[in-house]
């Protein structure tokens, strides 16, 4: 009957979620480790990898996103190029290949666009219009900082929940509008 | 940096002027002529009124790099021409003697006596000068007097003593003056104020009761020494002493100018006292000072011209017998707008030198000898509340008449430089002078025609001429105009009409029309030459075959002409005055030009023959028998030649407007490419050398010959028409405020003896040249009250002017007090009503105004309100029309101080006016104000009308405004603010409370702010819109107190103080490049402040000091295509550049220059021109170009060696001069 109360059960529960989170952990390592990706032999892209990615994993990540999302800003501005576009497909393998083993990693609203980007491009043919959506989402991303932009410089400010007030020492029209409504 | 500066219009103002026989006895005429010495800051001016003209002229002018605080002219007993004493900032004491054959002033004598610099106790502001010549006195404003004893040598060269002193410590002086005591020991007069009790006591009770006193100082010729003789005490309101004549003459003693009254003084004479009549609406609280004086004395009789503060001059007169003097009257003379100084001619002129505005030159009508309004000693009233006031009505002139100005900017209050004319060249548009007397003046490089006649023709001509009927004739008889396929001959008279018996063919055009050899004319046509003589008889030459003439050249005696296909012709006139063919030659190709130089004097012919061609090139052939047309040298061209002129420059010794230079033969080309060439010819080989060349305009630049002020001059007639002419000394060339001109020829008649006639369009033109010497030619609007700033509305092209008064009625409270007064007193008082001047302070909408307006403001002065009230408009003006299109006048005591357009991001309303006011602003006892506003306008009716959008009340005073990324930057008091527009006023969104005093500039380039304080310097900041913040990254160390500020580039400032200095400061360029890379934007936030100030700090990398407070600065080009540089207006009515050197090798050689200037040519007030332009902060980076500008004035072997140094020739540098001053203007 003890093993049955109930707080058996959730002390055993929680014993095992906590071995599964363990486990979890090592594969993760293992994943990541060069052992790793040696075991990982048939995967057939793992050649591709840079070796660099083997030492700082977490880090490399980032910044490969951070270059990701920088070369598609500079794919933005100067035009699309197809080169790019072949290029784009083998890093989108690279990182569904990386997602599943759950890395913990923090992108900007910025990159989130990108990634779901990144999960869904499969064929080459559709990555055209594939990034005019994400040109698209980047502009509107802009526009909206420039909105935000705007307020703060007539008057406004965020406390820590995100939500706007205005400055005591600023004044404002009755009719002016507010960001709160505006920018939900 | 390296700049050059250089002064374009010498200031125009007038500090103090004094009147004397400097050029001594004339040579031509018995009688003594009077010249006018006029102190302007820092230049000297000698004037003198032509008697036949009525005209002042400029004798000349030198900046003598130090300021003029006093003149005082003196004349040795016996001797026949007058010396000039000249009390300056140098420390030093100087006596000038113009020498008129030279035309130049001579130090005789310079003494030093104290520290340069404009100091409290270091003499040089207070001048006199014993009647008789034998002393003077120059005193500071406390404590030191000294005393010159001026005789002559066995030579009768003037000798002056060592300085005896009369000194008083703690004692201020307030007036001097030489009392005229005959023979006797020489006199002076001083109103003196003691301080030391005042100073000592700290309840202030001595200070209330402090008592000004009446000191005479005796100078003892005898023993060599000066006493303090007598010290009386007199009226408190005592500030400028008159001497009245004594010994034989009159009373001697003194006239004591008081607030209120005037008073005679003299040792042992009881005081006469009499006062001074008061305008009859001046409020009660009022004084009545005199400004100004001037004496009249004659063989027989004496009097005084007193002038108060609001422009009326009143005549004094002394009944006296012997010694006693029993009776001061005082009588109403004539109003005229407030002088500094008055001067009397003995001709009968009255030299009036404003205080603001022209300075104007009266002639006497009549001495004040009609009954008129009289104060008078003898029936001087006491009561009980003081003494019993004399009223009366100022009235229109009636013992003066005006009859020549010279214009003045004095003070300009703002400047801006911009095409709004569509000109060549860009137009100064500058805001100037005081109260009534204010104007926006427009200012245009070149000189000013006056058109005398203007007729239309039948067609559109293609050339004129004028010619006489004999060489010695005074006037032109015939002016010749050639169509395309006819010639059109009128006759010179009473009028000008067409004549038909000339005899010129007028059947074709003509090519030419001369006179040749004494009295017969020629006339050039493409088929022939016509000779008319004298007689009547007419000789015609044909061209052989079917050539025909393309082209003439001509003098006097020789002709030459170019037929087609390049064949050149030479007709000489022989002895019975035939013209004869002489010599014949092939050009290889077409000749383009022609010139024959003038025969010189007492010579058959002349020598040189210019001929121009098609291959770029200008030859000089030989006209001699021996090698006629030879060529003697050749001279290659950057385009085809249009037009040649030779100019003969005669010898000259100096002399009233030259100086010395030897005789010359100019070469003048226009070139096809709208290039002026210009080229000395060598008198005796024809070589060329020397040459010059200027861009004139977009046509090929015609020249043809004229004659101005007695000389030969070139007119050159490009897109718009240059004259070439001799001023002073200096060939100068200078643009003619004229439309585009066809053709013109010099024209001389019974009422114009030195015009030109041109023709332009189908219009033929006679004008006259004017102001010769002038830089800039001006076009004045006049305004209602003073000019704070103005903005060009640069759509429309309209200007807002904002203009402000304090103590004077608005413009609508004058009209119903003038009703009123007109009412009450019914008919004319003083005989003054109804004389139907129009008003002339200058909105069109008052033209039409009542005919009871008895009074032009500008003349009068504005009737004196409570000096608490102000008074104050908005403009807006269209410059072309020069119409006012709209007139806001402010209400309830507020005065307009800012103004600025601005576009608000949303766009609503388009570009909207802001003006920033202050409301009852009052500076005395301390400075208070009620409040502060910032008006928001909108344009309507097309730009030319305001509506008020609303109305922002502020703190402060809002000295500065400027438009900043959408919305609207404000200095409010010491408040830097960014506003928004709302909907019923502006919103304040951002401010800076960290500015040490009072923002009075901002200006802004991308997202930096540049902030002038007014004590502070300049401010560098920057706003952040993430952070909605303003932040300081950058300020000056160097306190400034700044009148003048302008943007020059992302780093640096241009500013100017109110001690008269420029200087730029600069971001050095790291710390410029570190705050732009500064991408979180903590830096700028977090950095800590340097000196109580802002983090970084500025550096100042040019130093100048002007010598004039700079109320306005500018950077523009004022020459097509020209670099830009910084252009100033001063105070003093001047108007300066600053153009920044491109290459070191040009530094290098003004800085030598300069330097060798100053050694040899050292200022002529004594100042050291170093130290005069380091007197605040050490001279950086600035070549003084009016002292380089001097070069060619000095004496020729001086320059010589001069230019020995540097390396070059005298001609070398005189270019090089002229260069520069091109690229400026």
């Amino acid at each position: 009957m003890h093993n049955k109360g109930a707080r058996h059960i959730a002390a055993e529960s929680r014993l095992r979620e906590k071995e599964l989170s363990k486990k979890h952990e090592i594969n993760k390592r293992l994943a990541l480790s060069s052992d790793a990706s040696h075991s990982n032999s048939g995967n057939p892209r793992t050649g591709v990898k840079p070796t660099s990615i083997k030492e700082k994993p977490l880090i490399e990540e980032t910044r490969r996103a951070i270059l990701e999302a920088q070369s598609s800003r500079f794919n933005d501005f100067k035009g699309k190029k197809v080169s790019h576009d072949s290029k784009w497909t083998t890093t989108s393998s690279f990182d569904s290949s990386v997602a599943p083993s759950d890395v913990p990693m923090e992108l900007s609203t910025g990159n989130t666009g990108l990634r779901e980007w990144n999960c869904k491009g499969e064929s080459f043919a559709g990555n055209q219009t594939q990034d005019k959506l994400f040109s698209d989402r980047q502009t509107e991303v802009r526009k909206r900082q420039e909105q935000e932009l705007r307020f703060t410089a007539s008057g406004w400010k965020r406390d820590g929940h995100g939500r706007w007030y205005r400055d005591e020492n600023v004044e404002f029209d009755s009719d002016e509008d507010d960001p709160n409504v505006c920018l939900s | 940096m390296y700049l050059y500066s250089l002064t374009l219009q010498r200031a125009t103002g007038a500090v103090c002027a004094v009147i004397g026989s400097f050029s001594g006895r004339d040579s031509k005429k018995s009688a003594f002529t009077q010249e006018i010495a006029v102190a302007r800051g820092s230049t000297l001016d000698l004037l003198r009124p032509d008697p036949e003209t009525g005209r002042l002229r400029t004798l000349l002018s030198v900046d003598v790099f130090g300021a003029i605080r006093s003149l005082a002219q003196f004349r040795l007993t016996g001797a026949n021409k007058d010396y000039l004493v000249v009390g300056s900032d140098s420390g030093r004491l100087v006596i000038l003697e113009y020498s008129p054959d030279r035309n130049r002033l001579d130090k005789v004598h310079q003494e030093t006596f104290g520290k340069s610099g404009c100091r409290r106790i270091v003499p040089g502001q207070l001048l006199a000068v014993d009647p008789k010549g034998r002393a003077l006195c120059i005193a500071a404003l406390e404590k030191q007097k000294l005393v010159y004893v001026l005789n002559r040598d066995a030579a009768a060269r003037l000798t002056i003593s060592s300085p005896l002193e009369a000194h008083k410590s703690n004692t201020l002086t307030f007036a001097l003056a030489a009392l005229d005591c005959g023979f006797d020991n020489p006199v002076f007069a001083a109103i003196e104020l003691e301080y030391a009790e005042s100073d000592r006591d700290p309840t202030g009770q001595a200070a209330n009761q402090a008592q000004k006193l009446l000191t005479f100082y005796e100078l003892d010729l005898g023993l060599n020494h000066v006493s303090r003789k007598v010290s009386e005490p007199i009226d408190n309101g005592a500030n400028l002493l008159v001497t009245v004549p004594g010994g034989g003459d009159g009373p001697s003693g003194v006239l004591v100018c008081c607030d209120n009254f005037v008073l005679y003084r003299n040792q042992g004479h009881p005081e006469i006292r009499a006062v001074i009549p008061r305008r009859a609406d001046l409020p009660a609280e009022r004084g009545v000072l005199i400004v100004a004086a001037a004496t009249h004395k004659q063989k027989s009789m004496f009097f005084f011209l007193l002038q108060t503060e609001y422009g009326d001059i009143f005549k004094v007169d002394l009944d006296h017998s012997g010694d006693t003097v029993s009776e001061l009257r005082i009588k109403y003379f004539d109003t005229i707008p407030v002088t500094s100084a008055v001067c009397v001619l003995r001709s009968g002129f009255l030299f009036a030198a404003s205080e603001f505005g022209n300075h104007a030159l009266y002639q006497f009508r009549d001495i004040g000898r009609d009954a008129d309004v009289e104060s008078s000693s003898a029936t001087l009233m006491e009561t009980e509340e003081g003494f019993q006031p004399v009223f009366f009505q100022p009235r229109a002139l009636k013992n003066l008449m005006r009859i020549d100005e010279i214009e003045s900017l004095m003070p300009v209050m703002d400047m801006r430089v911009a095409n709004l004319f569509d000109e060549e060249t860009p137009q100064l548009f500058t805001a100037c002078g005081r109260g009534p007397r204010s104007t926006l003046r427009i200012l245009r490089p070149g000189l000013a025609i006056s058109e005398m006649a203007r007729s239309m023709l039948p067609a559109e001509p293609i050339a004129v001429w004028t010619v006489k009927k004999n060489i010695n004739d005074m006037f032109d008889a015939y002016i010749v105009v050639s169509f395309t396929n006819v010639t059109l001959v009128l006759s010179i008279g009473e009028t000008i009409e067409e004549v038909s018996d000339s005899q010129f063919l007028d059947t074709t055009h003509s090519l030419a029309v001369t006179l040749l050899g004494e009295d017969s004319l020629m006339q050039v046509h493409p088929n022939g030459i016509r000779h008319i003589r004298e007689d009547g008889r007419v000789n015609e030459w044909r061209t052989p075959g079917k050539k025909t003439i393309t082209k003439v050249g001509s003098n006097r005696l020789q002709v030459v002409i170019a037929l087609s296909g390049g064949e050149l012709i030479y007709f000489e006139m022989d002895m019975t005055g035939q013209l004869m063919e002489v010599e014949k030659q092939d050009m290889s190709g077409d000749v383009a030009c022609l010139a024959i130089a003038p025969v010189p004097e007492g010579r058959q012919r002349s020598r040189f023959l210019a001929v121009g061609s098609y291959d770029n090139t200008i030859r000089i052939l030989s006209l001699d028998p021996d090698d006629c047309l030879q060529p003697l040298s050749v001279q290659s061209v950057s385009s085809a030649p249009e037009s040649l002129l030779f100019l003969e420059v005669q010898a000259s010794i100096g002399g009233e407007d030259g100086a010395d230079y030897p005789a010359n033969l100019f070469l003048n080309a226009g070139l096809q490419n709208g290039v002026l060439f210009r080229t000395n010819v060598d008198m005796v080989t024809g070589q060329l050398s020397d040459t010059r060349s200027r861009f004139l305009g977009l046509r090929p630049p015609k020249l043809f010959p004229c004659i101005v002020s007695h000389r030969q001059a070139m007119l050159c007639l490009s897109s718009r028409p240059w004259l070439g002419y001799i001023h002073q000394g200096h060939f100068l060339l200078t643009p003619l405020s004229c439309d585009t001109v066809e053709s013109a020829a010099s024209f001389s008649s019974d009422q114009c003896s030195e015009g030109v006639v041109a023709v332009a369009g189908d219009a033929l033109r006679i004008f006259t040249i004017e102001r010769l010497g002038e830089t800039f030619n001006e076009t004045a609007i006049p305004l209602r009250y003073t000019p704070r700033k103005f903005v060009i509305l640069p759509k429309k092209k309209y200007i807002a002017v904002i203009e402000s008064d304090k103590g004077a009625f608005s413009a609508e409270e004058r009209e119903a007090a003038k009703k009123e007064c007109l009412e009450a007193s019914g008919a004319a008082e003083n005989g003054n009503a109804n004389n139907g001047d129009p008003m002339e302070n200058g909105d069109g909408q008052e033209d039409g105004a009542e005919v009871g307006n008895t009074f032009p403001d500008e003349q009068y002065g504005y009737p004196k309100a409570e000096s608490e009230r102000w008074v104050s408009c908005i403009r807006i003006l269209d410059p072309r029309s020069r119409d006012t299109t709209c007139l806001l006048e402010l209400q309830e005591n507020e005065a307009a101080v800012s103004i600025c357009t601005v576009n608000f991001h949303d766009k609503e309303h388009g570009t909207l006016l802001a003006v920033g006011t202050a409301k009852g602003l009052q500076f005395w006892p301390r400075r208070t104000l009620a409040g502060g506003f910032i008006h928001v306008y909108k344009f309507v009716d097309e730009g030319r009308a305001l509506e008020l959008l609303h109305k922002t009340q502020v703190e402060e005073v809002p000295l500065a405004l400027c438009q900043f990324q959408g919305r609207l930057l404000a200095g409010v008091g010491s408040v830097l603010r960014l506003y928004d527009l709302g909907k019923r006023k502006l919103l304040r969104k951002c401010e800076n409370k960290l500015f040490p005093r009072t923002i009075v500039s901002i200006h802004t380039y991308r997202d930096r702010i540049y902030v002038g304080d007014m004590q502070e310097s300049f401010h560098y900041c920057k706003y952040r819109r993430d952070e909605n913040q303003l932040y300081i990254f950058a300020d000056d160390s160097v306190p400034r107190w700044l009148t003048a500020a302008q943007h020059i580039d992302f780093d640096t400032m241009a500013g100017a103080d109110k001690f008269g200095n420029i200087y730029f400061a600069r971001l050095p360029q790291d710390i410029s490049d570190e705050i732009e890379e500064d991408p979180t934007g903590g830096k700028i936030k977090w950095e800590q402040g340097k000196l109580n100030g802002a983090p970084n700090k500025v550096e100042e990398i040019v130093q100048f000091h002007v010598g004039d407070v700079v109320t306005c600065l500018q950077k523009a080009s004022l020459i097509p295509g020209g670099g830009e540089c910084l252009i100033y207006g001063t105070v003093m009515g001047s108007v300066g550049a600053l153009l920044a050197f491109t290459s070191r090798e040009d530094v290098d050689f003004f800085s030598h220059l300069e330097m060798h200037l100053r050694q040899e040519h050292p200022p002529l007030c004594g100042r050291d021109h170093m130290a005069y332009r380091s007197a605040y902060f050490p001279v950086k980076d600035v070549i003084d170009g009016d002292l380089c500008e001097q070069y060619p004035s000095l004496p020729a072997d001086m320059q010589r060696k001069i230019a020995d140094e540097l390396d070059r020739t005298p001609g070398e540098i005189l270019k090089k001069l002229e260069d520069i001053r091109n690229k400026i203007i």
